[in-house]
């Protein structure tokens, strides 16, 4: 494979970019979806899975829009305010609504946003950063990382109730939350920066990592609800099988071949 | 206690937590190749790492030692600066001993503290590499004001009716929004408090007010505030 070859190919799929409000509409519908049906029954906390997947995708091309700027403390620490805004916003959209359960995930979504916000707009104007997509994408981010705590709570408990957060966090489940998804969110692009980074190449990795926590979720999910958390694995699985070999595919599909030097095994025939 | 010394005192942590992460020597990635002064990793990794340690320790201390208060930011304090300090020291053995460079600063020509010469010592092409002593001591400053900070979080969220879990879940995520504000205001690395870069603090002080106070508010009025949807 020639290297002409190979950057003309990259050069082609460069045009396709999906538009950054679709990633955010289908984050926020598809997620909440996921997390009601979740919460339905406890057979179908698998569902939950989606919105884990969809909620780390809208994370993660946040974190790509924002840290393309190069902000100059790594990408990590875009991933990190991702959960650590979201954290509080969560558990106050919790506490606040025990009168009526089902407004929780969107009061602690609207929080999230309003925390995102400020983390952007002090940012931006305080700490005079120079990034114009600053305040939107910390909203975004923030909004994602609130919706994946959400997520994994419905999906490993089956319902995203004041107690079952509590006995979620008794068992300190919830720092495998935190962690996993904070990294869910920032390993995307992460692994994939540099010149020749695609955001459709980032986007497949964001599916793989989404996928991969739907299987730690089931396999904590198996101490809560049992026989259900088996289907949530298989379908994480299944789900973490399909989205990482399509990566794996694009990445070979648009790595370049550099020769090396030494005489190539071609000409020696 | 009343809500409004909750808000003050949330406040007051989120300004210490600042502070702290100004004062640690950071040298991102560039520090990773000894290339710069401070310890080889990210403002938030460096940060959170001592600043989770003090709240184990001010944790155990607020649950299980039944001693005054002042007593537990005390211990996560000096959890904090163990943390931070073990890893500066690590991070210097390994400068040292395994990359062959003298711990120095390029931003000064005399060390503050001990007054040796500093410009001598710097690789051409570098700004500096391993945890010089001005840095040590301000690392250590800084994980004892991040120390408190954190502590103070966790003790404050407990005095709320927080349960124990939860509060200590809260506290880090606090920590660590403030910690990237810091972290954004410093943009990249910073050497300690004899770095130009550190004059920069009252803007991240004024952030961290906003960013802190809003997540004060909210915390406030679902727990005491008998705010109900």
């Amino acid at each position: 494979m020639s290297a002409g070859a190979c950057s003309a190919k990259a050069g082609a799929v460069e045009e396709k970019k999906i538009s950054n409000n679709l990633i955010a509409v289908l984050g926020i519908v598809g997620s909440l979806a996921g997390i009601y049906v979740a919460s339905m029954f406890n057979f179908l906390a698998f569902v939950g899975g989606v919105a884990i997947i969809l909620a780390t995708l809208w994370g993660a091309n946040g974190v790509r829009t924002v840290a393309k700027y190069g902000i100059g403390t790594g990408v990590p620490s875009v991933g990190m305010v991702a959960l650590g805004g979201a954290v509080a916003a969560v558990f106050v959209g919790i506490y606040l609504t025990t009168k009526t359960v089902l407004l929780a995930p969107v009061v602690a979504l609207v929080l999230a946003l309003l925390t995102g916000l400020l983390i952007g707009i002090s940012a931006r104007y305080i700490l005079k950063m120079n990034i114009p997509v600053m305040v939107r994408c910390m909203t975004e981010i923030c909004g994602a990382g609130a919706l994946l705590i959400l997520a994994h709570v419905a999906t490993i408990t089956g319902s995203f109730e004041l107690f079952y957060l509590r006995s979620i966090s008794e068992t300190g489940i919830i720092m495998m939350v935190f962690i996993v998804g904070a990294l869910g969110i920032l390993h995307p692009y992460n692994a994939c920066l540099g010149a020749d980074e695609r955001q459709g190449r980032t986007l497949k990795l964001a599916l793989a990592t989404g996928s991969a926590q739907v299987v730690l979720a089931g396999i904590a999910s198996l101490y809560f609800l049992g026989l259900p958390g088996i289907i949530t694995i298989l379908f994480g699985a299944l789900a973490w099988f399909v989205t990482y070999s399509i990566f794996v595919k694009t990445s070979f599909e648009e790595g370049i071949v550099f020769n090396t030097g030494l005489i190539p095994e071609v000409e020696h025939k | 206690m009343d809500p409004i010394t909750i808000i003050i005192g949330l406040i007051i942590a989120g300004i210490l937590i600042v502070i702290g992460v100004h004062l640690i020597p950071v040298g991102g990635a560039p520090a990773a190749m000894a290339m710069a002064t401070g310890v080889g990793t990210g403002t938030v990794q460096l940060a959170t790492g001592a600043g989770l340690t003090g709240l184990v320790s001010a944790g155990y201390m607020y649950h299980f030692a039944g001693v005054p208060m002042s007593y537990v930011l005390l211990s996560g304090a000096i959890g904090s600066m163990l943390m931070l300090g073990i890893t500066m020291l690590i991070g210097n053995v390994i400068y040292i001993l395994g990359v062959g460079v003298p711990p120095v600063s390029a931003k000064v020509k005399f060390d503050p503290i001990t007054k040796d010469r500093q410009d001598l010592y710097v690789s051409p092409g570098t700004e500096g590499h391993g945890v010089p002593t001005v840095s040590f001591v301000s690392g250590i400053i800084g994980a004892f004001f991040g120390g408190i900070g954190g502590a103070l979080t966790y003790v404050l969220l407990n005095e709320l009716g927080i349960s124990p879990a939860i509060s200590a879940f809260i506290a880090i995520g606090f920590f660590l929004a403030n910690a990237v504000l810091a972290a954004y205001n410093i943009a990249g690395t910073i050497e300690g408090f004899h770095d130009p870069k550190f004059k920069r603090l009252p803007k991240a002080i004024v952030s961290s007010l906003i960013v802190s106070g809003f997540i004060a508010v909210i915390l406030v009025l679902s727990s005491v505030g008998g705010v109900k949807l």
